[in-house]
């Protein structure tokens, strides 16, 4: 059912697609030729490149693992509305990379009966690097300038929750996960290789205990990296957590957790590209023991 | 003439030479230098044969104003502004330079020169002065020497940060590290064609390292305007006659769902404010609108989950909230908040769990802050601050918490992103 629905949306937004003419895919000037804009034998026009964190994204495709939610596989649900806008200084320089998603959603259900097993949800998360060339340190008063080997960021997560089957009358709260970035990127094909320091606060709340309130407080790492074809085509994504959280009541307990993804747009209706993409991610500690999990499936990109 | 000469004299005519000062009625002719159709060089490697460097004290080229690419005998990438009128261009390296002197990356934050461009050989011939200059450079940043741009004023009211610091104090939580974070954006309107701004919070977290604080504010908002006409006026007949305009500025404040979780020696306090208003009067506020001291008055209503029933909390507060200087380098903020518990149902907001203590039918809330935060220094243009504050609570609306005064005092450093120069911020005028 959940797939019925997916596809069915996927074509009803994939219908709506604008008409395509030379330069608008890749904002060029009207009448240049257009990188991004392929014509075949007949001169018809179609989108060569794509931009991945723009536009409405809907996946479906399968889970697996031996542990719950994905024992034994499970169907998996994904949308996120993603944002990119970078911004130039007017001598055309790179200056401010900015990703954000807006209402990040994931669903498992038992394949079949489409029973709900598990369910995430994040509002709105931000990644925000200021790039420069020479990268500085400035003491203000003096104006000392002391070079500097990293691009500065941050990555804010707002609004996160999720809920297990396993453990139906308890939900995880994520109000506020935050990270500072040192990246060494460069933004170019890698748009980005950061890491740094994180904070953040979670609250376990449960119909039958009272809250356990989760706090890292800078004792963890987060290791985020991205790459990108030029074309929007492939992307490569790893992320890393990893460190010590706080639970009160409880103690201090390890917890890491790793996911490896890639896409990949095989084809695309109306100019909406249609990806597959894979993704491995383990986790372990934080209450939970230890666990792997994969998935493959079929991703669509409206607005990309 | 082309018709690309033509059009770039009127543009110099138009747009870029100062005009003196005419009488009424007089039409003074401005003579315009000569172009020539110099196509900018874009070589970044080309060199002169002299280096580049810009001296201590050189004006610097203006934004408003048209720059032409430059040739000039020695070589070089160059920009100039000339002045028809003082027959004087000041002329600046069109490029960051090396500690040599020599051109290694283009200008950042710089417009491109314009072509067609000038000649220095062209406008000496017909008079003209060469003015050694540095390029032009937005408001609320600095070029050195080298022409390498750097922010030197910055908004922090309008930025992300995200900041640890260590506190000490009499709260139950003192003695922690402390980890806070948050969003700040001011969005300066119009609203009936009167300059307004609104100043924004979200997100904004305080949490004790231990774990036994906590402290979160999804969003907040409060707008201000600036009245071109006062709300009332008194006007005295004593002696001559005197008008006087109170500083009356009012205007809203809202909060919507605020979080505060702590432990006591009674167990866990999780209070959740589900939104605020009140409404504002500014005592006095800077031109900006950014800077302001301010009387608040309204109501909230929040829950308690270890408390039966819910409460309305009327409050009232001064709030203080001061740029010490232009560059936005200090700051000094202040709340004073009383606020008084109107409880609802039936157990009138008392514990749930009887062998709690009951809480006074009577409750309120008294809450005093300081802070001051200044910019140390910035990292590509980012600003890292320190804050030092002092926070005071006296409140008998939770178990197993002291009624006394409690005080604490935190400092701390800020990572901030983005906090962009100061709106008001101004150009550098030279090196």
């Amino acid at each position: 059912m959940a797939a019925g629905l997916s596809i069915a949306l996927a074509a009803a937004l994939a219908g709506a697609a604008p008409s395509l003419s030379p330069g608008e895919a890749g904002g060029g000037p009207a009448g240049a030729a257009d990188p991004c804009v392929g014509r075949d034998a007949l001169g018809r026009a179609f989108r060569t490149c794509f931009d991945p964190g723009r536009g409405l994204e809907l996946s479906y495709g399968a889970a697996f693992g031996g542990d719950t939610p994905v024992g034994g596989g499970a169907s998996d649900l994904r949308l996120a509305w993603r944002w990119r806008r970078d911004l130039f200084s007017p001598s055309g320089s790179l200056e401010w990379l900015r990703d954000m998603s807006f209402l990040e959603g994931r669903g498992l259900f038992t394949s079949g009966d489409a029973e709900p097993r598990a369910a995430q949800v994040l509002l709105w998360r931000g990644l925000f690097v200021r790039h420069r060339a020479s990268p500085f340190l400035l003491v203000p008063g003096p104006r000392i300038r002391l070079p500097f080997p990293f691009d500065v960021g941050l990555l804010v997560e707002a609004g996160g929750a999720s809920w297990d089957r396993a453990r139906p009358r308890e939900a995880l709260l994520s109000p506020v996960r935050s990270a500072l970035l040192l990246d060494v990127g460069g933004h170019g094909v890698l748009r980005r290789l950061a890491f740094g320091p994180e904070v953040a606060w979670t609250v376990r709340v449960s119909n039958e205990a009272p809250a356990v309130h989760g706090i890292v407080p800078f004792t963890a790492g987060v290791v985020d990296a991205r790459a990108e074809s030029r074309d929007g085509l492939a992307a490569l994504a790893f992320s890393f957590r990893g460190g010590s959280s706080l639970s009160v009541p409880g103690g201090a307990e390890g917890f890491a957790e790793a996911t490896l993804a890639v896409e990949r747009v095989v084809f695309a209706v109306n100019d909406r590209p249609f990806a597959l993409y894979a993704e491995g991610s383990l986790r372990g500690g934080g209450g939970r023991g230890r666990s792997a999990e994969a998935g493959v499936g079929l991703r669509a990109g409206f607005g990309r | 003439m082309t018709i690309l000469h033509a059009l770039s004299i009127l543009a110099i005519s138009l747009g870029q030479a100062e005009r003196s000062q005419p009488g009424p009625g007089e039409d003074v002719p401005l003579a315009s230098p000569r172009l020539v159709p110099a196509e900018k060089a874009d070589k970044p490697d080309a060199q002169p044969k002299q280096p580049m460097r810009v001296k201590e004290g050189a004006p610097a080229l203006q934004l408003d104003r048209t720059t032409r690419c430059f040739e000039r005998a020695g070589g070089g990438k160059w920009r100039a502004q000339c002045d028809a009128t003082t027959k004087r261009c000041l002329v600046a390296p069109d490029a960051e330079l090396d500690a040599e002197g020599l051109a290694v990356t283009g200008l950042d934050r710089a417009p491109a020169c314009t072509v067609p461009g000038w000649r220095e050989d062209d406008l000496v011939a017909q008079g003209y002065q060469m003015i050694p200059a540095l390029a032009e450079t937005p408001p609320g940043w600095h070029r050195d020497e080298r022409q390498r741009i750097m922010q030197v004023s910055f908004d922090l009211n309008r930025r992300i940060w995200l900041g640890a610091g260590w506190g000490a104090g009499g709260f139950p939580w003192s003695g922690q590290g402390e980890a806070t974070a948050g969003v700040r954006l001011d969005v300066p309107f119009h609203l009936l064609n009167a300059p307004a701004l609104a100043r924004i919070r979200a997100l904004e977290t305080y949490a004790a390292f231990d774990g036994k604080w906590a402290d979160f504010t999804a969003f907040g908002i409060d707008a201000s305007r600036a009245y071109p006409s006062p709300l009332f006026r008194i006007t005295t007949f004593i002696g001559k006659p005197r008008r006087f305009d109170p500083p009356l500025f009012v205007g809203g404040w809202l909060e919507v769902l605020r979080v505060e979780t702590f432990r006591t020696s009674a167990g866990w306090f999780d209070r959740t404010e589900g939104g605020a208003a009140a409404l504002t009067l500014d005592l006095w506020r800077s031109r900006d609108l950014a800077s302001f001291v301010r009387l608040r008055g309204g109501a909230g209503y929040e829950k308690t989950t270890q408390l039966d029933g819910a409460a309305w909390v009327p409050h009232a507060a001064l709030d203080l909230d001061l740029t010490l200087d232009r560059g936005g380098f200090h700051h000094l903020r202040l709340t004073a908040l009383s606020e008084w518990l109107s409880t609802t149902g039936t157990n009138r907001y008392q514990p749930r769990d009887p062998a709690t203590p009951r809480l006074p039918a009577r409750r309120f809330r008294e809450t005093a802050k300081a802070e001051y935060e200044i910019i140390l220094l910035a990292v590509n243009d980012q600003p890292v601050s320190a804050v030092l504050d002092v926070r005071g609570q006296r409140r008998n609306d939770v178990p197993g918490l002291s009624d006394r005064w409690n005080v604490q005092g935190t400092a701390s450093l800020r990572f901030n992103l983005w906090a962009p120069p100061r709106r008001d911020a101004p150009a550098q005028e030279k090196l």
